[in-house]
């Protein structure tokens, strides 16, 4: 028997194993890095899924052989945590674009093609073993070259217009962010991405529809694997040593006020200075100013505005009750990331001016606006991606 | 000979829902995408009881006849999955877990469908006159059995924690019994496909039409069904860019109101927004609050904005705010376009009549 094989694919695996751990361990202690802990949370459950479960059924399901139903139930698992994979690539996709609104309808889809896969994966003829040589009586260490699974049609149906929906999802994505950012160089990373999980997305599809051949149950299946394991490595080392490339914010941010609760301007940072012309300053100005006076209505009340939406921006608004201010940020478009950013700053702000802002709670006192100034580095500490 | 008893009871209630709302069609909104699903799950329950009650009789061959079983049963699924799934997300619009059990749903629906064309999952058995239908597949069986359940428990829990969200109180109150009946005719096809019992299908055949019965009657009942479920107007004003007030009326009270709710600063501050009335770029659509949202909608040649304070922003509201902007502009274009001096805002009293005709579906019972 030729050893070969199995052991480089078991070397191979130990090696993409380790990766998996060690990047995901990373990920998750640095996750702020990734735009977002979300972001952060989702590229690492990519990077564990791929790299421990899904090569783990994979070796196990090709380079030994157990029993016919172990190996058979093990290469139905390979199938169903490789679509879970996918599914959450498109939730980390689909989050670049919306973060938490993310649309529900692609999922939908996905949702019932899984259900229907698992429909049709309990079905026992769904997969079969094809075994080059007589059924071993006990577990042996095997070429994978002699073990084969053929899927039926349904099952091998159901698998194919599932990758083929997630490429499309990935690249509608990513197409959609180019059009829609100005800044089209910040939309290659994704784009760079998109392609990346595409291609063994693709080996996987032309895999299923080759399986019968014998080129395609050898060859493809190894390549895809091989083309699956490089990309995940080139990717693992990107995701540790460039984490800003797996991050795309689809909005930018035009400038943060806080405003007193007295309707005194604490202090005001403008982002992009050269997209604001003078007259667009002014307007702003003055919807500010009505914006401050409905505000200082509702600062003490329950029913309080979240955001303001006009024809071009959005006034995203978060109340401080107790610390008797306002935090308007206005950007292009709100989304829980700018959200998370202004919780995030507000919580900071507060701490670091505790007593600033506890002396001018009565609004009588005489307010030195002045002593807000060292607010810049806080801002461009906590917006640092919007800079 | 049952079936076709069935069939024309159900095409009687059908055809007099359908008449009826293609009659009175102008009292009828629906959002275009709400409106397709409304199509799809009509089909799916029309196809859904033509197919169950075919399915049983004996003047169609075996192969014919279980391929009638397999539409209902998918119809079946697809349609009170449709049905749960709608009522849902409706009522709970607020929750971080909205869709939620439309992912549950959609899941179990796969499975069962993966399952069930999968070969010999049913055996065809003739009993008398009509054809019985059992699972070899228990798998399938207890998914069909688990998906009913789960569409019950979820939609009661929703319709109990979230009966505060309907707008319409009587309309909620409606939905109460409709949920029973709904409930009832689940249950008895669940026990029908466990044991198949002749009564147990004509139980819930009769369930089933009393259910859509009484659906039509809410349909006939309550024509804002579609439009406002859960949502609700509170006030609607109309400002003029110098900042006074042109008109202003009170869903709740259901009068028009010299003094709107907005007082003085937000007054004042809705004011300072309006000054930018003629910078298009600057025009404020829409305000968003933890519980309601302000909509406005700018008329930069006639120098007035209309604001409407609802619980939700929709694209229905946003429809009839623009086209009763339009005929008001139409109604009072002199009165607007001499606007200076001493104002009288008695002339703009027409605007209520225009309310009641755009907005009659939001002014509901208390």
């Amino acid at each position: 028997m030729n050893y070969i094989a199995p052991l480089s694919i078991t070397i191979g695996y130990f090696f993409i194993l380790s990766l998996g751990l060690i990047t995901t361990i990373h990920v998750i202690r640095n996750r702020n890095k990734y735009g977002t802990p979300f972001m952060g949370l989702l590229i690492a459950a990519i990077a564990f899924f791929i790299g421990c479960i899904h090569a783990t059924f994979y070796t196990l399901s090709i380079v030994f052989f157990i029993s016919e139903q172990v190996n058979i139930l093990l290469w139905k698992l390979t199938i169903m945590v490789w679509l879970v994979t996918l599914i959450i690539t498109s939730i980390l996709f689909s989050s670049f674009k919306e973060y938490k609104k993310i649309k529900s309808f692609p999922f939908l889809f996905y949702t019932l093609l899984f259900g229907l896969l698992i429909g049709a994966l309990l079905f026992p003829e769904s997969i079969v073993l094809n075994l080059s040589i007589p059924l071993p009586s006990s577990i042996i260490f095997i070429d994978p070259s002699i073990i084969n699974y053929d899927f039926n049609y349904i099952t091998a149906t159901i698998i194919v217009i599932f990758q083929i929906l997630v490429i499309f999802h990935f690249l509608y994505i990513s197409i959609i962010i180019n059009v829609q950012l100005k800044k089209k160089e910040d939309t290659l990373p994704l784009l760079l991405n998109a392609i990346v999980f595409s291609i063994p997305i693709i080996l996987n599809i032309v895999y299923i529809l080759f399986h019968h051949t014998l080129f395609g149950d050898i060859f493809i299946r190894d390549l895809f694997i091989v083309i699956l394991w490089i990309s995940y490595l080139g990717v693992c080392i990107m995701v540790i040593k460039k984490p800003e490339i797996f991050y795309i914010l689809p909005n930018r941010v035009y400038s943060i006020n806080i405003f007193h609760k007295s309707g005194i301007l604490l202090y005001s940072y403008e982002f992009q200075k050269e997209m604001y012309s003078k007259t667009e300053s002014t307007i702003w100005g003055s919807i500010l100013i009505g914006l401050n006076h409905i505000l200082s209505e509702f600062l003490d009340k329950k029913d309080k505005i979240n955001v303001i939406q006009t024809k071009e921006a959005d006034v995203v608004v978060k109340y401080e009750e107790d610390s008797g201010y306002a935090l308007i940020v206005i950007t292009n478009k709100k989304n829980s990331i700018v959200e998370d950013f202004m919780n995030k700053f507000s919580n900071e702000f507060k701490l670091k001016y505790k007593n600033e802002l506890s002396e001018i709670l009565d609004i009588n006192k005489i307010i030195n606006v002045s002593e807000f100034s060292g607010l810049k580095d806080l801002i461009e500490k906590n917006f640092d991606l919007y800079l | 000979m049952i079936a076709s008893i069935f069939i024309i009871i159900y095409v009687i209630f059908l055809g007099a829902g359908i008449i009826y709302v293609v009659i009175k069609r102008e009292k009828y909104k629906a959002e275009v995408g709400f409106f397709i699903i409304l199509i799809i799950y009509l089909i799916s329950e029309v196809t859904y009881f033509l197919s169950f009650n075919l399915s049983a009789e004996n003047y169609f061959d075996v192969p014919p006849a279980s391929i009638l079983w397999y539409i209902s049963i998918v119809t079946r699924n697809l349609s009170i999955g449709i049905f749960a799934s709608i009522h849902n997300i409706e009522l709970n619009k607020d929750s971080k877990v909205r869709f939620l059990p439309v992912f549950v749903y959609i899941f179990l629906g796969g499975i069962i469908l993966g399952l069930l064309f999968t070969p010999f999952s049913i055996t065809v058995v003739q009993l008398g006159i009509e054809y019985h239908y059992l699972f070899n597949n228990n798998g399938l069986l207890i998914l069909i059995i688990l998906f009913s359940l789960c569409i019950i428990l979820f939609s009661w829990i929703i319709q109990i924690k979230r009966y505060d969200e309907f707008a319409d109180k009587k309309l909620g109150k409606y939905y109460y019994i409709f949920m029973f009946l709904f409930s009832l005719q689940i249950f008895l096809y669940d026990l029908f496909i466990i044991t198949p019992v002749f009564y147990f299908r004509i139980l819930h055949c009769c369930f089933y039409l009393i259910g859509f019965g009484y659906f039509v009657y809410i349909i006939i009942n309550k024509p804002n069904l579609f439009a406002v479920f859960t949502n609700k107007i509170y006030d609607f004003i109309i400002f003029h860019k110098s900042g006074i007030l042109l008109y202003s009326y009170n869903f709740q009270t259901r009068e028009e109101v010299d003094e709107s709710l907005l007082k003085g600063s937000i007054l004042i501050g809705i004011s300072h927004i309006l000054a930018n009335l003629s910078n298009l770029k600057a025009q404020v659509t829409h305000i968003k609050m933890e519980d309601r949202a302000v909509v406005f909608n700018f008329n930069t040649q006639l120098g007035y904005a209309v604001l409407l304070i609802a619980k939700h922003k929709n694209k229905i509201l946003e429809n009839s705010i623009q086209r009763f902007v339009n005929e008001f502009s139409q109604l009072n274009m002199d009165s607007l376009k001499n606007l200076n001096g001493l104002i009288d805002v008695s002339k703009f009293k027409n605007a209520k009549m225009l309310i009641k005709q755009y907005f009659r579906h939001y002014i509901t019972e208390k």
